[in-house]
């Protein structure tokens, strides 16, 4: 974390007042969302949300509950078969999704179906380009989506001589570099060790930091209760509960949603204890203090 | 997911050995070739194509197949033969500096209803014909084996090729890359849109040639087969006649000229 | 008595400036499930491939010591005959479908018809397959038609059904969900209670600890520890594993002096609970 700070010294002046100008705060409003599938399935039923600018959000469920297709419809991949999705003023059925990617930044969670450039520099630098971001500012954002991503050793390297998790991060670098107000990561835990998890726990802080809208698809519920303030659960097309790590005290919500507890639900409900700590120094200040009442 | 052309139904025309499917739209497609009558396509199509299918309970989506492969080409082939067929002489009507002449139409309609032809009878065959009995069938005729894999599992890998190529459509308009507009914006969006179908299908073939060698895909033993394949007599002797039949049909439109004016 | 022996193992690939693999030794016991863990880019992967005789006969490079299969030398063995001692199952499901068949049933016959197994014989064994890894609903379905826990409870079955004695499965969760992630875990469970001997490479402790008998630690291509999971597992943040939330708050527990310095970090629900109530 300190490196980044570090590197964010010399640019912080130029590259803040920039950031401020193309990014407004937009909210998002989905209202009375339905959405089917060609083939007849209903994946949304109608959902209505409103995701305010800055928020940082973990959406879950099983498979099959709507997860990617409610995230999908946030930069206009899916339009919706009945309602409306405002990404702030922009209806998205009014809009290209080239046009709509100004304002939503997408992680994928194929990286294979993007990567094509010999190089991850040049890779990461195509969206900003699509953008028409200035030469000068390009090559800005470029070295710090590298740095913010832990690519600077490979930043000449073709995307294909990377492992697959490495090539994940290549495509967050990507969207890091297009500096959207609104980001959306679809499963980005997957396949990513100790150190990934601490490098995308950074950045999620960084993004924090500039008001980015942070929206998540994860099954990890252990990384997204201790990431993410707000959770959105999701079962049969529907959003059945909305709010902190305490929507998971709830039985009947994890029953609906077919989700195990994170583990350390678990093991407070194995004690016995009233409510469920959301992270780690919280379990253990719980446990400080039920020692010193004891 | 339709992960592949074939359609399962209970017909007589499933039933036949794919050999015998293959040697019938071999047989209809040297035909159409190599008889001197302007109709002989449609006559084909409509006398013997369309009852085969209605036989195998697949015609639906074998016209529906037929007509979106072959309008568009029926189309733009009228179009370009109709006013720029060369040597022709017989104007029809005149547009400006353009002229339609009804030599380039007849050729257009003859290479048209050729194209339809040969695309209904190889329909016919492949969604009447389970992948896996294809390949055992080649096999069984003397194919290699990786030749047959590969020719079946291309066969099944096209829809899926179809949706990766859409995911890829989406992936790269999602980093702001516009895909529609002019001529200039469409040819520099065709590198970002086929070289990652092209990378990642790289990209998958190694990991599906260690699946295919953890299933001992190349040990090197006499292969058995789950499916079994249903041959009769009448079916061989059907066969040879119309491979026969064929050889004929193109050795004489070899020493008899024989092609359109 | 073991099943898989590995002597001095090193590899590097052709291309590559580094070792994948160095010095590596250690012999898996019959009947076990001896689990593998490293950070990415710690040869994991590679080390799968050696167990399963892929190096030295698919990937190309210099390799360095012996694995043996059963007594057989990988390098002086056909692959073809290899796969029926250790079979090799991956992390990406799709991949390993061989896309020249229609259903289910069929896909797993795909490594029987390849040995040249008489009908008959498939039958039987293919029932069993279906049978064991809960796949008799979904038999004569479209392999893509499966949910991805199903797509690689799929592949293997498709491996099982060979009827190698050695089963080596590369992070065969990592791209499932939850659920997915319980089915294929069953499976494995599954397996080993068959007497089969599993090598699984996976990245969440909290199953490793319930289900491995042994645990390998891989760190930058070397062997670096092995034994019982739980104290093995006691130094995980120190190799890049994802520790789980068990452990992490006993340590930093421990580091507070609310629990006692010299009990082990606890990996599973059990171990926590009884951790924290004394």
């Amino acid at each position: 974390m300190i490196f980044i700070f570090d590197f964010f010294q010399p640019h912080h002046s130029h590259g803040t007042s920039n950031f401020k100008n193309s990014n407004p705060k937009l909210n998002l409003q989905l209202s009375n969302l339905d959405f089917a599938y060609p083939n007849g399935t209903r994946a949304l039923n109608d959902v209505s949300l409103e995701i305010r600018a800055g928020s940082r959000i973990a959406v879950i469920g099983q498979n099959g509950a709507g997860k990617t297709t409610l995230v999908k419809h946030l930069n206009g991949l899916l339009k919706p078969t009945r309602g409306d999705v405002l990404i702030g003023d922009w209806n998205t059925r009014e809009h290209s999704i080239a046009q709509l990617a100004r304002r939503v930044g997408f992680v994928f969670q194929n990286p294979d179906d993007q990567l094509f450039k010999t190089s991850v520099r040049e890779e990461i630098a195509f969206g900003p380009t699509n953008l028409q971001v200035a030469a000068g500012e390009l090559e800005a954002r470029v070295a710090r989506a590298l740095e913010l991503c832990g690519l600077q050793n490979v930043r000449d390297t073709h995307p294909y001589d990377l492992q697959l998790w490495q090539r994940r991060w290549v495509t967050i670098a990507s969207v890091v570099a297009m500096q959207t107000p609104i980001v959306v990561l679809d499963e980005p835990t997957t396949g990513q060790d100790a150190f990934g998890l601490q490098r995308l726990a950074d950045l999620l802080e960084q993004w924090e930091r500039e008001h980015v809208t942070v929206i998540a698809v994860t099954h990890d519920l252990d990384f997204a209760v201790e990431q993410f303030p707000e959770l959105l659960v999701m079962a049969q097309g529907q959003v059945i509960a909305r709010g902190d790590a305490r929507v998971l005290n709830d039985e009947s919500v994890l029953k609906r949603a077919g989700l195990d507890a994170p583990q350390l639900v678990r093991l407070a409900n194995a004690l016995g204890w009233a409510d469920a700590p959301v992270n780690v120094r919280a379990f253990v200040a719980h446990l400080a203090q039920s020692k010193n009442t004891d | 997911m339709n992960q592949s052309f074939y359609l399962d139904r209970a017909s007589g025309w499933h039933a036949l050995h794919p050999l015998t499917k293959i040697a019938v739209a071999f047989a209809l497609s040297v035909t159409a070739f190599c008889v001197r009558w302007d109709f002989i396509s449609v006559a084909l199509f409509v006398f013997v194509v369309i009852p085969f299918a209605v036989w195998g309970n697949i015609w639906r989506p074998v016209l529906r197949a037929t007509f979106t492969v072959i309008l568009p080409l029926a189309v733009s082939l009228a179009l370009i033969q109709g006013f720029f067929f060369p040597g022709a002489q017989d104007v029809l009507f005149q547009i400006g500096p353009f002229a339609l002449k009804r030599e380039g139409l007849e050729f257009a309609f003859v290479t048209g209803t050729r194209l339809m032809l040969i695309a209904g009878a190889g329909l016919l065959v492949v969604y009447a014909t389970h992948p896996a009995d294809l390949a055992l069938a080649l096999v069984q005729a003397g194919a290699p084996y990786p030749l047959a894999y590969i020719i079946v599992t291309a066969i099944q890998l096209l829809p899926e090729m179809q949706a990766r190529a859409d995911g890829i459509l989406k992936a790269q308009q999602a980093r702001g890359l516009e895909t529609t507009g002019s001529l200039r914006v469409r040819v520099s969006a065709l590198l970002p849109l086929l070289a990652p179908l092209v990378y990642g299908a790289l990209e998958n073939v190694q990991e599906r040639a260690l699946a295919l060698d953890a299933r001992a895909f190349r040990a090197p033993r006499a292969k058995t087969s789950w499916r079994v394949l249903r041959d009769t007599l009448a079916q061989r002797a059907l066969r040879w006649l119309l491979v026969m039949f064929s050889i004929l049909l193109i050795v004489a439109s070899v020493f008899v000229p024989l092609f359109i004016r | 008595m073991s099943s898989l022996a590995v002597e001095q193992l090193g590899f590097q690939y052709v291309q590559a400036k580094s070792d994948a693999l160095r010095g590596i030794t250690f012999e898996v016991p019959s009947s076990s499930i001896t689990a593998i863990v490293g950070a990415n880019g710690a040869g994991k992967s590679t080390l799968c491939y050696a167990l399963a005789g892929f190096i030295p006969h698919f990937f190309k490079g210099n390799m360095r010591g012996a694995v043996r299969v059963n007594g057989m030398d990988s390098k002086q063995t056909p692959l073809a005959q290899l796969v029926t001692q250790v079979g090799l199952a991956f992390q990406n499901p799709f991949n390993q479908i061989s896309g020249a068949k229609l259903t289910v049933s069929e896909e797993i016959a795909f490594g029987l018809e390849n040995l040249g197994v008489p009908r008959a014989e498939m039958e039987t064994r293919i029932a069993r397959a279906l049978e064991l890894f809960g796949l008799e609903q979904v038999a004569h379905q479209s392999p893509y038609a499966l949910s991805g826990g199903q797509q690689q409870r799929l592949a293997l079955a498709s491996i099982f059904v060979m009827e190698p004695p050695v089963m080596v499965l590369d992070e065969p969760t990592s791209q499932l969900d939850p659920q997915g992630t319980r089915e294929v875990m069953a499976a494995i469970q599954t397996l080993a209670a068959q007497g089969r001997t599993i090598v699984l490479v996976e990245h969440k402790l909290e199953w490793i600890a319930e289900l491995a008998t042994r645990v390998l630690v891989l760190h930058h291509g070397e062997l670096v520890a092995q034994g019982a999971p739980r104290e093995i597992l006691q130094c995980a943040d120190e190799w890049g594993l994802n520790e789980t939330r068990y452990a992490r708050a006993a340590r930093m527990a421990r580091e507070r002096g609310l629990v006692a310095k010299d009990v082990l970090l606890p990996q599973t629900l059990e171990q926590a609970t009884n951790f924290f109530r004394v």
